[in-house]
C-alpha cells in the first residue's frame, strides 16, 4: 500500500451535487479526478487518468453514463452509481453494480465504497 | 252403381277436386264430356289427382286446368273456380306467361324455373310469389305433346327469409362501416376474409383482403401469433381478447412495419347448428392511448428524478453553507437566500417547460430580490439550457448577494451593469460581463467562500466557460466567457 490518497474520479452533472461529493471524497481522505459534469470529459477522464474508483451519475444530461463505466471496467477501476433514477435507470448489464440514491450522506457514501477502493 | 260402369273412376283418391269434378258437367267445356277423354288424359289426371305436390295440368290448345288439392290449397280463394277453366281466364294476370310456356310444352320440350316472381291475386289482393315450376310435356294417346305438367313449390318463405337475411348483413355491414372501431369477418378454419370495415382496412394499409386467407393476406401477423390466436379462438369456441396488444403492421407500400397497440377481441361466430363459421374481429387502435400512457410514467419518473436532484442540490448547499459560516443566524439567512434562489431558478424553468429559457429572463428573475432599478442589462436574446440556467441563477445570486454586502449596493448610488453578447460565427463564444460601480471602495476577499465555489466552479463546469475577476477599486468586475453550444445544451 503506497501513502499517497487513492484517486476517486467523480461523474455527476448536477452541479451542486458533485461539489458536495467531492467534499465528501476529500472529507473520507480521497483525492478527487473532476468533477466531470459532461459524457466527453467523464469519458476523457477516465480512460486516461490514473484511477483508483470512480463515482458515476447515471444520467448525465440525458445520456447514460454507461460508455465510462465501459471504460472503467476494461481498466479494471471499481465504481458505483449514484442516481435520482433507482435501478430501474440500469441497463442489463450493470444491474448488479452498488448503486447510491440520491440524496445520500458522508455515511453511505463511505459505506458504498467500503474496501473497494482503499485496496488499489 | 258397380266400378266398371263409373266412368270416374279413374279420380279416385282424388280428394275434394274429385268431387267437385264429379259434379262438373265437362260437356260445356272445351275437354267435351268424360266418357270422349283419351286414355293418356285419363291417366295423367289419375297422377296429378294422387299426388301430394301441388301440380297442375293444362290440356290442349286452351289449356284447360286441371289440378290436384295440393294445388287447390296453393290457389287459395281462386279455387275452386278455376278448376276446368283455361289458364289465360284462370289466372289472367299471367296469361302471357302461361301461353308462353304452353307453347314449349306442347313443342315437346321441359322447362325448370326457380324462384320465379309472380304477381297473384290469390285471396283480392296483389301478392309477391315466389315459385320453383317444373313443366313438362303430356303426349295424348297418339304420342303428340297436348298438354303440360306442372308442378308448382311455392318459395315465398325461403326468398323472404333469405332477403330478409341479405338485408340483415347489409345493415350489419352499413353500421359496421360506420362503426368508429375496426371490424372484419373471416370465414371459415382457414380464415377467409368477407367482410372489413373501413377502419380495418385503414389498419392494414388499404390492403384489398377480401377473399384471401388471413395468413396471405396479412401475412407479417403470421409470425407475431395471430394466426394461431384465431386458429385457437376457431377450435375452441372461446373468445380471445387482446388489451394493447401490440402488432407490427405493413400500413404502406414500403413494406416497412409499424407497430400500434390494439385492443380487440377474436369472436367466434356460430351458426344454427351450432358449429363455428366465421371469427368476428372487433377493435380498437389505442397507439395513442398507450404512448399517452408511457409518456405520463416517463414524465413521473423524469419528475422523481428531479425532485431527488433537487433534494440533493439543498443538501449540498446546506452543507456547504454550514461549513462556511461563521454563526448560526448567517448560516440560517444564507442558506434560506439560497434555496430561495434555487426555487426562483426552478420557477423560470417551469414556466418554460423546464427545457430552455434565455439569460435575460434568468437574470431579472435572479436580481429581482435585490431591487432591480440598481440593475442595468443589456443584451440579446439567447437561449440556456436547464442546468445552465440554474447554475447562471445560482452564480447571479451569490454575486448580487456580495454586491449587497460589499459591493456596489452597499450604499445608495452604486449600480451593476450585466451585459452580454454573442460573437464569432465559427464556434461562436457567449460573453459576459458584471460590472460594478459607484459602490464603496473594494478590497478583494480575504477567504473563498461558497459564493465564490458556485460562480468559479459552476459558471465555469455548467457553462464551460473561462471565469474572470477583478478587485479594482472602483468596482467588482467579473467576465465570463463559454462555448455557446455549451451555453444552451440542457
Amino acid at each position: 500500500m503506497t501513502e499517497r490518497a487513492p484517486r476517486v474520479l467523480v461523474v455527476e452533472d448536477e452541479l451542486f451535487v458533485a461539489m458536495m461529493i467531492e467534499d465528501y471524497l476529500r472529507d473520507l481522505g480521497f483525492e478527487v479526478v473532476g468533477p466531470a459534469l459532461r459524457l466527453e470529459r467523464g469519458l476523457a477522464l477516465a480512460r486516461d487518468e490514473m484511477l483508483d474508483f470512480a463515482v458515476l451519475d447515471v444520467n448525465l444530461a440525458d445520456k447514460p453514463s454507461f460508455p465510462i463505466a465501459d471504460a472503467l471496467r476494461d481498466r479494471g477501476v471499481p465504481f458505483i452509481f449514484a442516481t435520482g433514477y433507482g435501478s430501474l435507470g440500469l441497463n442489463d448489464a450493470y444491474q448488479g453494480t452498488r448503486t447510491l440514491q440520491k440524496p445520500f450522506d458522508l455515511q453511505d457514501l463511505a459505506e458504498a465504497i467500503g474496501d473497494r477502493a482503499r485496496s488499489a | 252403381m258397380s266400378q266398371q260402369d263409373d266412368i270416374f273412376a279413374f279420380l279416385a283418391g282424388g280428394g275434394g277436386v274429385e268431387t267437385l269434378m264429379r259434379r262438373m258437367d265437362w260437356s260445356q267445356t272445351p275437354l267435351g264430356p268424360v266418357i270422349g277423354w283419351g286414355q293418356s288424359l285419363r291417366t295423367s289426371i289419375s297422377i296429378v289427382l294422387r299426388s301430394p305436390t301441388p301440380i297442375v295440368m293444362m290440356w290442349g290448345p286452351d289449356a284447360i286446368l286441371i289440378y290436384n288439392d295440393a294445388y287447390a290449397r296453393f290457389a287459395g280463394g281462386r279455387h275452386p273456380d278455376i278448376l276446368g277453366l283455361p289458364a289465360r281466364d284462370a289466372w289472367p294476370e299471367i296469361a302471357d306467361h302461361n301461353q308462353n310456356m304452353i307453347d314449349i310444352c306442347l313443342a315437346g320440350r321441359a322447362l325448370s324455373l326457380r324462384d320465379q316472381l309472380m304477381m297473384l291475386n290469390r285471396n283480392g289482393v296483389a301478392e309477391e310469389v315466389y315459385l320453383d315450376l317444373f313443366y313438362s310435356p303430356v303426349p295424348d294417346d297418339h304420342g303428340v305433346p297436348a298438354g303440360a305438367l306442372v308442378i308448382v313449390v311455392e318459395t315465398t318463405d325461403r326468398v323472404l327469409a333469405e332477403r330478409r337475411r341479405i338485408d340483415e348483413m347489409q345493415r350489419m355491414h352499413r353500421m359496421f362501416d360506420q362503426a368508429p372501431g375496426f371490424v372484419a369477418i373471416l370465414g371459415g378454419p382457414d380464415h377467409i376474409f368477407e367482410f372489413t370495415n373501413p377502419a380495418y382496412r385503414e389498419l392494414i394499409g388499404g390492403r384489398d383482403v377480401i377473399g384471401q386467407r388471413l395468413a396471405d393476406a396479412i401475412p407479417e401477423v403470421v409470425a407475431q401469433g395471430f394466426v394461431a390466436r384465431m386458429n385457437a379462438a376457431f377450435q375452441s369456441g372461446e373468445p380471445h381478447v387482446g388489451i394493447g396488444t401490440a402488432v407490427s403492421l405493413r400500413r404502406d407500400g414500403s413494406g416497412g412495419e409499424e407497430t400500434r397497440s390494439l385492443d380487440f377481441i377474436y369472436q367466434p361466430i356460430r351458426d344454427e347448428g351450432d358449429q363455428i363459421t366465421h371469427i368476428l374481429v372487433m377493435g380498437m387502435d389505442v397507439t395513442e392511448r398507450v404512448r399517452a400512457q408511457e409518456h405520463q410514467r416517463f414524465l413521473l419518473n423524469e419528475l422523481n428524478h428531479r425532485v431527488k436532484n433537487s433534494l440533493a442540490t439543498v443538501q449540498s448547499v446546506v452543507r456547504h453553507t454550514l461549513r462556511q459560516s461563521s454563526s448560526l443566524k448567517e448560516a440560517s439567512e444564507s442558506i434560506s437566500a439560497r434555496i430561495l434562489a434555487l426555487s426562483r431558478a426552478q420557477d423560470v424553468l417551469t414556466g418554460q417547460s423546464w427545457a430552455e429559457t434565455t439569460v435575460e429572463t434568468v437574470l431579472r428573475s435572479a436580481v429581482e430580490p435585490m431591487g432591480a432599478q440598481r440593475f442595468h442589462l443589456n443584451g440579446p436574446e439567447v437561449a440556456l439550457g436547464r442546468r445552465q440556467a440554474l447554475a447562471l441563477s445560482l452564480a447571479v445570486h451569490e454575486l448580487a448577494t456580495n454586491a449587497v454586502k460589499y459591493g456596489a449596493l452597499a450604499n445608495d448610488d452604486g449600480t451593476v451593469r450585466i451585459s452580454w453578447g454573442v460573437e464569432g460565427n465559427n464556434a461562436p463564444r457567449f460573453r459576459l460581463t458584471w460590472l460594478e460601480r459607484g459602490g464603496p471602495p473594494v478590497c478583494p476577499p480575504t477567504r473563498r467562500g461558497f459564493g465564490m465555489d458556485v460562480i468559479e466552479r459552476g459558471l465555469g463546469a455548467e457553462l464551460d466557460a473561462d471565469v474572470a475577476m477583478s478587485y479594482a477599486p472602483e468596482g467588482f468586475a467579473l467576465e465570463l466567457d463559454a462555448r455557446l453550444d455549451a451555453v444552451k445544451i440542457g
